[in-house]
């Protein structure tokens, strides 16, 4: 009621603008002409379903438009669909006459039956279709206001009406009734060649409304129009406007995510966006008629420009040590009235060290910027934090963890941002290795190692160099409550130290390396031969001792490396070279203090002394004993994170004799005995002698029992003529002494011994 | 008789090509055996050498001292060595003319078991011609030799006998044979040539090497006997 006096109010007042003379006398008259003159408006509305429709619009006459096919009794427009039924509204472009059609099944549907109740039906208007009327299943009353209407029809088949003249303003209710064979209910708007509609339900009344009003205008600023996240932005719709009345409602939706965020009755709302990005801000404003339209903008959100980050110098503490936090607050806006609050456990003392031109409340751990912090300046703010002794602590079990969080705020412009970064320490009895090293200073002459938490949790060299000492001779790190360096930790720790990289963050990604590590044996004899029981000229053991190389090479950078090598039990190892590793006798392991660069290749060579006494007797037992010992080794690396086998030589053939052609490359003419220091070559003395032994037929003395034979001989001379070391192949030759390993198959060279 | 040694030193002297130098005059002799036993009355024959008119006078250094403490026109002379080890014995013919000729040859005092003689003789285009005799007086296993190869000459063995390999070392720049064995009593030999690298470098090498090998006693070792250098 109210809605309609406002309508008749409102166009009053418009009218009065041109006919205010005449208002008195024609008035009625003025307003009806205007009224019809007027556009009309129609809207569709089943429960809260409310849409704009524009009728279909065509030139023919409504019931030459529907088509009815009396041969087949049915509507020929090509709206209808199966299991559907279908209405709009149709405007004669000629008449200006608007009509109701509605159209159920078609082609491929199923047989049905519906009963549609009416009422608002405009005086004067008729079925001026009745499709079919003759079909005894089907009723057809009307008596405006009111109508009912049933069909039923065959599968395939089509039924309709035309509801003809529908004069605005009118309001048409058609309530469905038992329906089969109708699924759905679609409502066909706007122009036909645009292809618009709305799909309702077969159960809730369909109105159908026909009307003078005008839509509203929707329009909208926001205030900032660059908003940062949490800032409360304005958004003014007081330029959305009624043309013929005013608006009822604003609703908003903030996100584009189709849903209503606010809704009101007032154009000014602020909103403060939770995150940054573009958000598409949609305003649908609607009358008090109901009609709406709808606007959307593009709000640009960006995060503060203020990013507050906090660095605390160790992830854990021990009772009633000091450490260390640093805040930084960097801005590319200008800020005034900035503060900082921080937030730290309770009895934990804060001394602050650098206020960075803050006034700083100890009660409150808050700083307080007197002046502007300026655009693309950065603070520094930090203090020192001493963790309350273990007396203090002792309702607290360790470890605990506690925070120190905080938040940064500005008043011009306002934001309010929580601090990033580190926030969380643990108070503990025993720190880790690495943050123990990390925060380590190195003893001096009159100081042990000490613990200085404040430090960074950066690894320094002189920590580092500190930690390999310890690391060597298996001392315990401070602060750690005894703990001791494995390889693992120590290649660990070298990658932080030597990538510069925070204990407490992960290692920087690198690229995978191509690492090859290549051991070489450099045996007292032939063939990683190990010769007991012989003695060199002052008697000393000399068969004993060989010298390995490791070379490793790398394409690309290596942090952490580490070399392990595997030897039996009691053999002894002195490092020779150690190229920049750092050794640690008691588990024959090497870590490589430094950055190995892409492309570099480092070598470690030491010399290996088996022992004489534990394996002669074995040896003793077996004249031809031969026993074959592999080494075994690993490289790896902890930053790219690898680890290889070492390749190269292994076997090492421990023994007390040698085969004859190695005999007789290391006989001396002089001493009539063997010298492991001369050459693999053989010479025309040994190669004399070698013939003597032939014409002897007598055991080669160190040899394992054998003698020269004839084959032997000959493959002599042809060492001693050709100059071919004996462990090459003799040129045309399939194979030279050293193929013929003792380790490859030891059994074979004993054979020899005739037993 | 003396027309037909004209002849023969004329084919000598234009084969060997030292006509020029020493015509008509040579020194040579030989020992009754290169290995003497300690205190025995050694023989040496003089190999009469040729002169055109008159008798040579012959001196003899048999310590090595290069004085010669005897002068002699016989052919033959005597001498006894008291020490065992090597000795150079050198023999100088002084002609009727006042030309004058030395020849040096080693012999090794005191009975060994293995010993060898070298020979050395001049031929065309300054090169020589070595032989060398291994001579076992028991059964001497894996005998063999290394001769010292004299700077500017290249060595190429010509006669390998019955030896088992023969190398030339580039490293010590040696020639070494090795022979399997000698029968008691039994001898070997071995024949090689050096050749002057260049023409100009052909001088007076000296010749050096060592003799070896197993015998009962396990390994004998001894320098090898005859001639030091070429004529």
């Amino acid at each position: 009621m109210k809605q309609s006096e406002k309508e008749v109010a409102m166009k009053a007042r418009k009218i009065s603008l041109y006919a205010l003379p005449l208002l008195v006398t024609a008035a009625l008259l003025f307003s009806t002409v205007a009224l019809a003159a007027d556009e009309a408006y129609y809207m569709v509305i089943q429960g809260e379903k409310q849409v704009q429709i524009e009728p279909v619009e065509g030139p023919a006459g409504v019931v030459d438009y529907y088509g009815y096919d009396e041969t087949i009794f049915e509507s020929k427009l090509p709206f209808r669909e199966p299991d559907t039924a279908v209405i709009f509204l149709y405007r004669n472009t000629t008449s200006e006459r608007v009509s109701l059609i509605m159209l159920l099944g078609g082609a491929g549907g199923s047989e049905g039956a519906a009963a549609f109740n009416m009422t608002g039906i405009p005086m004067g208007a008729d079925f001026l279709v009745k499709d079919d009327e003759f079909d005894m299943r089907e009723t057809w009353e009307i008596s405006p206001p009111i109508g009912n209407v049933s069909w039923g029809w065959d599968a395939g088949k089509s039924d309709g009406l035309v509801l003809s003249p529908l004069e605005v303003p009118f309001e048409l209710t058609i309530t469905p009734g038992s329906t089969t064979g109708i699924k759905q209910v679609k409502f066909i708007h706007g122009a036909m060649a645009v292809d618009q509609e709305t799909s309702l339900n077969t159960t809730d009344p369909i109105i159908i409304r026909g009307m003078f009003n005008k839509p509203p205008v929707a329009a909208f600023t926001a205030s900032p129009v660059t908003p940062y996240t949490g800032e409360p932005v304005t958004f003014d719709a007081s330029e959305a406007r009624d043309p013929d009345g005013d608006i009822a409602s604003y609703e908003w939706d903030f996100n584009g995510d189709g849903i209503i965020d606010a809704s009101t009755a007032d154009p000014i709302i602020t909103y403060e966006f939770p995150s940054s990005g573009l958000k598409a801000v949609s305003l649908r404003v609607s009358d008090y008629e109901g009609a709406s339209s709808r606007y959307s903008y593009n709000v640009e959100v960006t995060a503060p420009a203020v990013r507050v980050s906090r660095t605390i110098s160790t992830a854990a503490a021990l009772p009633g040590t000091t450490f260390k936090v640093v805040v930084r607050i960097e801005t590319d806006t200008e800020l005034a009235g900035a503060g900082l609050q921080e937030q730290l456990p309770v009895t934990w003392d804060v001394k602050p060290v650098e206020n960075a031109g803050a006034a700083f409340k100890r009660s409150e751990t808050q700083w307080v910027f007197v002046d502007q912090i300026h655009a693309g300046t950065t603070r520094v703010i930090s203090y020192e934090v001493t963790v309350p002794d273990s007396e203090e602590l002792v309702a607290i079990t360790l470890p605990a963890s506690f925070d120190i969080c905080g938040n940064f705020s500005s008043v011009t412009p306002p934001i309010e941002v929580p601090v990033e970064g580190d926030t969380d320490i643990e108070v503990t009895d025993a720190l880790t290795i690495k943050t123990a090293v990390a925060h380590l200073v190195p003893r001096h002459d009159t100081t042990g190692d000490t613990i200085d938490l404040r430090l960074s949790q950066r690894i320094y060299t002189d920590q580092m160099e500190r930690a390999l000492g310890l690391w060597v001779s298996d001392e315990a790190i401070p602060g750690t409550l005894g703990a001791t360096c494995d390889l693992e930790t120590m290649k660990a720790l070298a990658a932080y130290c030597y990538t510069c990289t925070p204990v407490d963050d992960p290692f920087p990604a690198v690229p995978m390396a191509n690492v090859v590590a290549l051991r070489t044996i450099d045996a007292p004899v032939p063939c990683n031969n190990i010769l007991l029981d012989y003695y060199d000229k002052d008697g000393n053991p000399a068969g004993n001792r060989f010298i390995v190389n490791v070379e490793i090479t790398t394409d690309q950078d290596l942090y952490g490396v580490g070399l392990e090598e595997k030897l039996p039990t009691g053999w002894k190892v002195t490092p020779i070279e150690n190229d920049g590793f750092v050794y640690k006798e008691t588990q024959v392991q090497w870590i490589l203090a430094g950055k190995m660069l892409a492309g570099s290749t480092k070598g470690v060579t030491y010399e290996v002394e088996v022992p004489q006494s534990e394996s002669l007797k074995r040896a003793a037992t077996d004249p031809c004993y031969v026993s074959c010992n592999d080494l075994l080794g690993t490289v790896d690396a902890a930053l790219p994170c690898f680890a290889i086998d070492v390749e190269g030589d292994s076997a090492v053939a421990i023994s007390d004799c040698l085969p004859v052609l190695v005999v007789i490359s290391k006989w001396n003419t002089e001493l009539d005995g063997i010298d492991i220091t001369l050459s693999d070559k053989i010479s025309f003395r040994q190669a004399q002698r070698a013939v003597a032994f032939w014409l002897e037929d007598a055991i080669v003395p160190r040899s394992c029992g054998e003698k020269i034979d004839y084959d032997s001989v000959r493959t002599i001379i042809a060492y001693w003529l050709t100059d071919v070391d004996i462990c090459k192949v003799l040129p045309g030759r399939p194979s030279s002494v050293c193929e013929k390993n003792p380790c490859e198959n030891p059994c074979e060279e004993v054979d020899k011994c005739g037993n | 008789m003396r027309t037909l040694a004209k002849v023969i030193f004329l084919i000598i002297a234009l084969a060997t090509g030292v006509v020029s130098t020493t015509l008509g005059i040579t020194a040579n002799f030989t020992p009754a055996t290169y290995n003497p036993n300690v205190g025995e009355s050694l023989l040496f024959n003089v190999i009469r050498p040729v002169v055109e008119r008159g008798s040579a006078t012959y001196e003899w250094d048999f310590d090595g001292d290069g004085a010669y403490e005897i002068s002699t026109g016989d052919e033959l002379i005597r001498h006894t060595f008291d020490e065992p080890g090597h000795h150079n014995i050198t023999l100088r013919v002084t002609a009727t003319d006042g030309r004058r000729v030395t020849r040096m040859k080693e012999i090794l005092v005191g009975a060994s078991p293995l010993y060898a003689i070298r020979t050395a003789t001049t031929i065309e285009h300054g090169a020589i011609s070595v032989l060398i005799t291994i001579v076992a007086r028991e059964w001497i296993k894996a005998p063999g030799f290394v001769e010292k190869l004299p700077v500017g000459f290249k060595a190429k063995p010509v006669e390998p006998g019955e030896a088992m390999g023969a190398k030339i070392n580039t490293s010590n720049n040696s020639l070494e044979v090795l022979f399997s064995e000698i029968a008691e009593g039994e001898e070997r030999s071995f024949r090689y040539r050096l050749y002057p690298l260049t023409e100009a470098e052909a001088g007076c090498p000296v010749l050096n090497g060592l003799v070896s090998g197993y015998g009962t006693n396990g390994r004998i070792e001894a320098q090898i006997c005859g001639d030091l250098s070429q004529y």
